[in-house]
């Protein structure tokens, strides 16, 4: 079959969504759903059955020209290679299963249409981003993402706090897609094509300071979606939205699009030594950041939030020190372990009543099915790191390859790194113990969890456990299967020592037993918290909204202000106004002159005349002159 | 002026202008009978958009020469000649034109008082943008330009809102003032020309072979520009835009922003920068900086607006910027990315201003304050508002992102600095925008009566602009292909 | 006095004696209207017999030019005659006026109108002038009962008479000077350099120039016009605002034409006297309040445009200023006739208050004063937008760059006060009363000057061609 048919795969979402958002309510309910959750499933099934022509070069298909102007020439082509395919597989997976989850969680939503409308939607633009072989459509895609989230973060949109805090994510991310936007058009004028294949080919041939500028403002893009300093302030309140949203989009797919991103366009990325380093750091930062933020929160979806943040932070360092095998490994061990987090948050804020609190919760390990407190405690085993689980594979591989990059600087990181992976343990555990442990300190009525919120949760909960065969060290017996899958594309190979990475194995060991440690020191027990100035600056996230409403909101609205009031109502009204009225004074100076007394128009008729004769004896002078 | 001349065919582009004109008669007549009127209206409205489809589909192959050629003697005392010619550009324009014409006309339904001279004053306007956007002689173009005011003038001053004579008066007295300086501009060049060659003619085809002065050619522009930038508006000249687009009834602002804006920017293409190229040329980095700050500025204003119509007039105004500044890039892609985007603008502005005075009809109210929570009330309605206020940021997919990017990736390579900033305003664009939508369709309900969702006819004036805001989103090479031709030769300086 | 001059007289001569025997018969015989449609009957004999019988002498005792231009006007007087009669047939019946006296003076002052454009001698311009200057002091004041045309009539009489003086003295410098009355040779001699009397000459012309100042209202000599038009009845109004200027511009442009630049030493003069008045007009309508008013600083204005016209001195300019007059004249009348169609017991409509809403009243004849009035400001696709046109190509053509500007700025405030006209005319006010519905007469006359303007707006190329081959 032709290659052309690969459009299927995200055409297929699309078209559900279509359909969805059309007749969705005219549609039985049922159908609506099964329909949204075949449409993801099957684009799942469409990329296993086209898994082959990823391999070797991978695939290229054209589908039909879009733009096309002068030099410019876009047209809707993807490329399904080796680093796409898996990438696929996990979303159109895991999104399957989240569908699934939805239709138990939102089976009381009256306005299900939209929801499954736009989460298809969602699932389309995530494969555009992920098959794009045109940097336009990239952008396509990278917008609509941004789309859904906006409009599914804003579900409820009758509380006002829920579309506000939509709005904001749109406009931040928005504000990442300028540069990303600035790159895009650089590279255009640089190479003369949009083609991402095209681009990385000739990424060789642009000079130096140029690659540095663009590998910056492609950094800059993807923290915006990625929510990564500075662009981090979105995500947090981004979990207003429904909880199958935000395991979807803001904590397996979307937010890992910016690592993605920077992934696709490594080749070029990795000339620039000043643009890996900044990666690193930013990564880096951000790891720290949001781990000491989720250390205080205190609402559970919130945790979970600034956890991802400090994950896809991990992605970016590994993106940083050069391994994309690393990034993308870590990328899908997280999808599967956060995925279950999330999903299994929602049955616990079920269960709780929909309570967020977690200091109003506790016991749950009782109160709700035992097999919810097994899934939870195995992402969060995942999360923390504990051996021989998927996440604790793909985080040593990244700390391996911070530690033996050349660069004695990537030695600062990876120690940002260890410092990070010691809070996540802790908050992880403090998480697991103030929600199961104890006694239930909540007042909320449960709700029943129905089926399809249980038994997607094993699947992914197994996934997260396991997905360290996806590229088990050889030191352990590993055969690196996704290191050898990406071939060229997995930049560079991390070698070192057996003793260096048993040094590091035993210290990720014991950070990781020392973090749980010390929560359970803490949290065993439950004791209420203690609300100090330094709890209250991490709860609010360093206080960066602040920030950025003093620099940034603030300062745009007091412009908005001038210009409409004061630039437009003041001066230039008031000038023409003032001209207006002007005019009406002279005229009534001038109708004055007529004040119907015949004398006065003799007069004025003098005035004329000897007006005239002055006029007349200048000309006799004159003319007495010559 | 080319082999279409001598070949005798049928005057299309006069049945453009005069069939919209003969409606506009009939409704007069019918003017106690508000039923016929609306009957006819439409059906003229339907018949001029035929034809303009028709010669799209079949003349509107992209070439070098016009398209269509018109030529006859009018007044031989003067040399002014009844000449339309139309290209690419034109072309499109009158596409747009007779398009609009119909949802405005759909739109218009509901008037109830004077309907005969509501759809008389209508259709008067349709055939003198029609004319502007054919005529080829400079009196004809001046005529139809002025011609083009009166109706809307009557529009707002007699259907319009509270403040509707202030904002008549001066949306008229404003263009006006720009477009005597223009017909000043006008017969100067005309005796120039006519000293030169000792034939003296209006025909601009003629005219472009004027050998001027520098600051002969200066002058002239800057009476042409007078006008032009006037009705584009760009900035500081946009103040009588904002009262005017408020306070006029729906159909009017529907006609304004859609329409009547682009004639200033079509007279910059088609008429100021041909006839003079030096003073273009060193006038454009001029006009590209008045581009941004209208951009810019009028993003600001729109942030601060309440009145939701007025918001949607300054996003006009900053739109209008962008299409500007990809003319300022002297660029082949960028001036047809701005071409493109004038239409798109005018159909999803368009679109918006339909929705806002479907709003107000159900509600009562522009204010945001007292709007809200409209998708739980009238959820088609509220999709298609979400849907054209998206297109309208700019979301790619929908119709304006193609004309954006296209103006974005054109001047980037003339002016990397131009384009960057330009984009920068992109942000800017998407936080009033979504700040209209979260005041209009997100948040609580603030009216508890649930108001009716869109009616049959509705349905009949919003669909086709929607499907057309997905489709040049996804596929606008038919409506590239007319542009490549006509822009490659207005570039090159010369005439069709 | 030979026969063939009589012939050549023939439309003055049908016009006068038309005149006198409808006088006659008003002494006995009181219904008025077969009088009017006798006195509309006669003036369109004289426009036919005008435009028919070609004179065989180019001039008529060295007094009047019998050549196309004086036609032209003869024709264009006595039609307005004939309208100025039909418009003033309701007034003339309603007020109870001596149709005999009223048709005859009409009769008389296009008679006068006729022979002062076609004056080819100082003493011809003298004697036509006062002619229908006497005709018009007896019109304006000819409803007895009105106080205020008694004193519009009075004012007229009074300033007439001195700008009457200024004529004289004017005249008799001029011959002091020139040693001739005969036109062009009283110019020509002038323009040779002959000292001191040459300047005589100059102060005599500008003597001239202030009486005709004072006929054709320039500033600061107008300042009567508001007075006399907002007091005279709307039929002698329209009369008086187009016929009386008419002819005196259509005269200075003969005499002009005749004698080529005469002006190049009162050029700077009258280019002051220009742009003052259209200053003065486009303000001093601006803050009007009543239409008649209004119309009257209207009035101004363009005679301020039409001695831009006459000021280029050039067959252009020439052509522009006649195309003008004839434009002035059909929609100034037509804006009066509107007035003259609405009044009734109550009188005329005049202040805004009156004027407001009344579009939904009276919808049709609304739309034509609106039609002319936009014409007034110089719309395109209107008659007066080509005058405009004519006058500001001929300008610049001349160099009168400054003048042409002030023209555009006067303009812009004229369309300023048109537009809040007929803004008020469709404002919707439910209080708005309705007038008089108009006898036959009066919507005849609308019908032709409302179609004329459009004609003349879309296909003024006949006239223009026209005029270019008449003038002298």
């Amino acid at each position: 079959m032709s290659e052309t048919l690969l459009f299927l795969i995200p055409l297929l979402p699309l078209c559900c969504a279509v359909i969805n958002m059309l007749f969705g309510m005219r549609l039985p309910r049922l159908f609506a759903e099964i329909m949204a959750v075949t449409g993801v499933a099957g684009a799942f099934l469409l990329t296993l059955l086209f898994w082959g022509y990823a391999e070797g070069e991978g695939t290229r298909a054209i589908l039909f020209t879009w733009l096309n102007s002068g030099t410019v020439d876009v047209s809707f082509a993807l490329n399904f290679d080796r680093l796409a395919a898996p990438m696929t597989l996990m979303v159109t997976g895991v999104a399957s299963l989240i569908h699934l989850y939805a239709v138990g969680y939102m089976h009381e939503e009256d306005d299900y249409a939209r929801f499954f409308g736009l989460l298809n939607l969602f699932v389309f633009a995530m494969l555009a981003i992920i098959l794009a072989d045109n940097l336009l459509v990239l952008f396509l895609g990278w917008e609509g993402v941004g789309l859904c989230s906006y409009g599914l973060i804003g579900f409820w949109y009758r509380k006002l706090e829920n579309a506000k805090a939509g709005t904001k994510a749109f406009l931040v991310t928005r504000v990442g897609d300028v540069f990303l936007g600035i790159a895009l058009l650089w590279l255009f004028a640089v190479t003369g094509t949009l083609s991402i294949s095209e681009i990385n080919a000739q990424a060789t041939s642009i000079s130096p300071g140029v690659v540095i500028a663009l590998s910056l403002l492609l950094l800059l893009g993807a923290c915006g979606k990625s929510a990564q300093l500075p662009l981090m302030t979105w995500l947090a309140d981004a979990m207003a939205g429904p909880t199958p949203v935000s395991a979807l989009i803001h904590a397996a797919t979307m937010v890992t699009a910016g690592v993605y991103l920077l992934c696709r366009f490594f080749p070029l990325v990795s000339l620039s030594a000043v643009g890996m380093t900044a990666i690193t750091a930013i990564g880096a930062l951000t790891a720290l950041y949001a781990a000491t933020c989720a250390m205080a929160q205190r609402e559970i979806k919130r945790v979970l939030a600034y956890s991802t943040m400090s994950q896809v932070g991990y992605m970016f360092m590994a993106v940083g020190a050069g391994t994309v095998t690393g990034a993308m490994f870590h990328l899908l061990t997280h999808a599967f372990f956060k995925a279950v987090l999330f999903m299994a948050a929602g049955c616990v804020i079920h269960l709780a009543g929909n309570e967020n609190d977690i200091y109003k919760m506790g016991g749950m390990a009782r109160r709700g099915p035992v097999e919810l407190f097994w899934v939870f405690l195995a992402g969060a085993v995942c999360l923390a790191g504990l051996p021989l689980t998927g996440g604790f594979f793909s985080k040593d591989g990244i700390l391996l390859a911070l530690f033996t990059h050349p660069d004695p600087a990537y030695r600062v990181f990876w120690l940002i790194g260890v410092l990070t992976a010691l809070l996540t343990a802790f908050y992880t555990f403090r998480l697991v113990y103030l929600v199961f442990a104890g006694e239930w300190r909540g007042t909320g009525h449960p709700h029943a969890i129905p089926l399809q919120m249980r038994w997607p949760l094993w699947p992914l909960a197994l996934l997260g456990l396991v997905g360290g065969m996806l590229n088990l060290p050889a030191f352990v017996g590993g055969d690196e299967m996704l290191h050898h899958w990406y071939g060229d594309l997995a930049g560079r190979t991390v070698t070192a020592s057996h003793s260096v990475e048993w040094l590091l194995i035993g210290l990720a060991v014991a950070i990781a037993a020392l973090g749980w440690f010390a929560a359970h020191w803490r949290y065993r027990n439950y004791r209420p918290a203690v609300e100090n100035r330094v709890s209250l600056f991490l709860l609010n996230g360093w206080q960066a909204d602040a920030l950025v409403d003093r620099l940034f909101v603030r300062p745009f609205t007091a412009m908005a202000r001038f210009c409409s009031s004061g630039c437009d109502r003041s001066l230039f009204d008031g000038t023409i106004e003032g001209l207006a009225k002007m005019a009406s004074r002279y005229s009534a100076m001038l109708v004055q002159l007529a004040t119907g007394r015949a004398t006065t128009y003799l007069s004025a008729f003098a005035w004329g005349f000897l007006v005239l004769l002055g006029w007349f004896l200048l000309k006799l002078v004159n003319g007495g002159g010559h | 002026m080319n082999a279409l001349t001598s070949l005798p065919q049928f005057p299309w582009m006069s049945l453009l202008i005069l069939m919209p004109l003969g409606g506009a008669l009939l409704c007069l007549l019918h003017g106690k009978r508000p039923a016929d009127c609306r009957g006819l209206a439409l059906a003229t409205a339907l018949a001029t958009f035929g034809v303009a489809l028709y010669l799209f589909v079949c003349h509107g192959q992209g070439s070098e020469r016009w398209l269509l050629y018109e030529d006859a003697s009018w007044i031989p005392a003067y040399g002014i000649r009844y000449v339309l010619a139309m290209d690419g550009i034109a072309l499109l324009m009158v596409l747009l034109t007779a398009f609009m014409q119909v949802s405005a006309i759909l739109l218009a339904w509901r008037v109830e008082r004077h309907v005969g001279s509501f759809f008389a004053l209508l259709l008067l306007l349709e055939s003198g943008l029609m004319g502007i956007f054919l005529a080829y002689d400079l009196v004809l173009f001046y005529l139809f330009w002025e011609v083009a005011l009166i109706p809307m003038f009557f529009l707002i001053s007699v259907w319009g809102g509270e403040q509707r004579r202030r904002a008549a008066l001066k949306f008229f007295l404003y263009t006006l003032v720009g477009s005597l300086c223009m017909l000043v501009a006008i017969i100067a060049l005309y005796q120039i020309n006519g000293a030169q060659t000792g034939t003296y003619t209006f025909v601009i085809g003629d005219l472009l072979k004027t050998q001027l002065t520098a600051a002969q050619e200066g002058w002239l522009f800057a009476g042409f520009l007078a006008a032009f930038i006037v009705k584009s508006p760009l900035v500081p000249f946009h103040t009588w835009l904002t009262d005017a687009l408020t306070e006029a009834p729906a159909a009017g602002s529907l006609d304004l922003t859609g329409l009547l804006l682009k004639t200033g920017i079509y007279g910059l293409i088609r008429v100021a920068f041909p006839l003079f190229p030096n003073a273009t040329a060193s006038f454009l980095p001029i006009l590209g900086a008045l581009a941004l700050i209208g951009l810019f500025h009028a993003a600001w204003s729109a942030y601060h607006q309440d009145d939701i119509k007025r918001l949607l007039a300054y996003s006009s105004i900053s739109h209008l910027g962008l299409v500007v500044l990809g003319l300022a890039a002297w660029q082949l892609t960028a001036w047809e990315g701005s071409i493109l985007l004038m239409v798109t603008h005018g159909i999803t502005t368009g679109a918006l201003f339909v929705l806002v005075a479907l709003i107000r009809e159900r509600t009562g109210t522009r204010s945001m304050q007292e709007l809200g929570g409209l998708w739980g009330q009238a959820p088609c309605l509220a999709a298609l508002f979400l849907l054209f206020a998206l297109a309208s940021l700019g979301l790619p997919g929908l119709a304006n992102f193609a004309g954006e990017i296209l103006v974005l990736l054109g001047t980037f390579q003339e002016h990397p600095v131009w384009a960057v900033v330009a984009l920068l305003g992109v942000v800017f664009a998407a936080a009033y925008m979504l700040r209209l939508v979260q005041g209009v369709i997100w948040g609580p309900a603030k009216t508890e009566r649930t108001l009716p969702d869109l009616s049959m006819r509705e349905w009949l004036m919003l669909l086709p602009m929607a499907i057309l805001v997905v489709w040049i989103g996804l596929y606008p090479a038919p409506f590239l292909a007319p542009l490549h031709g006509a822009v490659a030769t207005l570039l090159a300086g010369g005439l069709p | 006095m030979s026969l063939l001059d009589l012939l050549a007289m023939l439309p003055i001569l049908i016009l006068a004696f038309g005149a006198t025997a409808i006088l006659m018969a008003g002494a006995w015989y009181r219904e008025p209207l077969p009088l009017l449609v006798g006195g509309i009957v006669t003036a369109l004999l004289a426009a036919l017999s005008a435009g028919l019988v070609s004179p065989p002498v180019p001039e008529i005792a060295g007094l009047f030019s019998a050549g196309g231009y004086a036609r032209f006007y003869t024709i264009l007087w006595s039609l307005l005659a004939a309208a100025g009669l039909m418009t003033g047939s309701r007034y003339v019946i309603e007020k109870r006026i001596g149709a005999g006296e009223y048709v005859s003076l009409v009769l008389y002052a296009a008679a006068g109108m006729s022979l002062l454009s076609a004056a080819a001698h100082l003493v011809g311009l003298f004697i036509a002038l006062e002619m229908f200057t006497l005709a018009f002091y007896i019109l304006i004041a000819s409803n007895r009962g009105c106080a205020m045309a008694a004193e519009a009539g009075l004012k007229y009489l009074l300033l007439g008479a001195v700008a009457t003086g200024f004529m004289a003295f004017g005249i008799a410098l001029i011959y002091a000077a020139s040693g001739s009355l005969a036109l062009p040779d009283a110019v020509v001699l002038l323009s040779v350099e002959t000292g001191e009397l040459q300047a005589w000459g100059l102060l005599g012309w500008g003597m001239i120039l202030v009486a005709v100042g004072f006929k054709i209202s320039l500033a600061p000599f107008h300042l009567w016009t508001p007075d006399v038009y907002q007091g005279a009845p709307a039929p002698v109004t329209g009369l008086l605002a187009t016929g009386s200027k008419g002819a005196v511009v259509a005269a200075l442009v003969g005499l002009l034409a005749m004698s080529g630049p005469v002006w190049k030493d009162l050029t700077d003069l009258v280019w002051l006297l220009a742009a003052l008045t259209m200053l003065a007009g486009a303000f001093g309508a601006l803050g009007q309040t009543n239409l008649k008013r209004l119309l009257a600083y209207s009035s101004v204005t363009h005679m301020g445009t039409l001695l831009v016209g006459v000021l280029c001195q050039t067959t252009e300019g020439f052509v522009a200023t006649t195309f003008y007059v004839v434009t002035y004249v059909i929609t100034s009348l037509g804006a009066f006739a509107v007035i003259a169609s609405l009044a009734d017991g109550r009188g005329e409509p005049m202040s805004f208050d009156q004027w407001r809403g009344l579009g939904y009243r009276h919808p049709v004849r609304c739309g034509v004063l609106v039609l002319l009035l936009l014409s007034l400001a110089g719309l395109p696709a209107t008659a007066g937008f080509m005058a405009k046109f004519a006058v500001f190509h001929a300008a610049l053509q001349s160099g009168y760059i400054g003048l042409t500007m002030l023209g555009i700025f006067a303009s812009v405030i004229s369309f300023a006060f048109y537009l809040r006209v007929t803004i008020l005319l469709f404002q919707p006010d439910e209080q708005a009363s309705r007038w008089h519905q108009g006898s036959v007469f009066e919507h005849a006359v609308l019908a032709v000057c409302s179609s004329a303007v459009l004609v003349l707006g879309l296909f003024p190329g006949p006239l223009f061609d026209l005029i270019r081959n008449i003038l002298p």
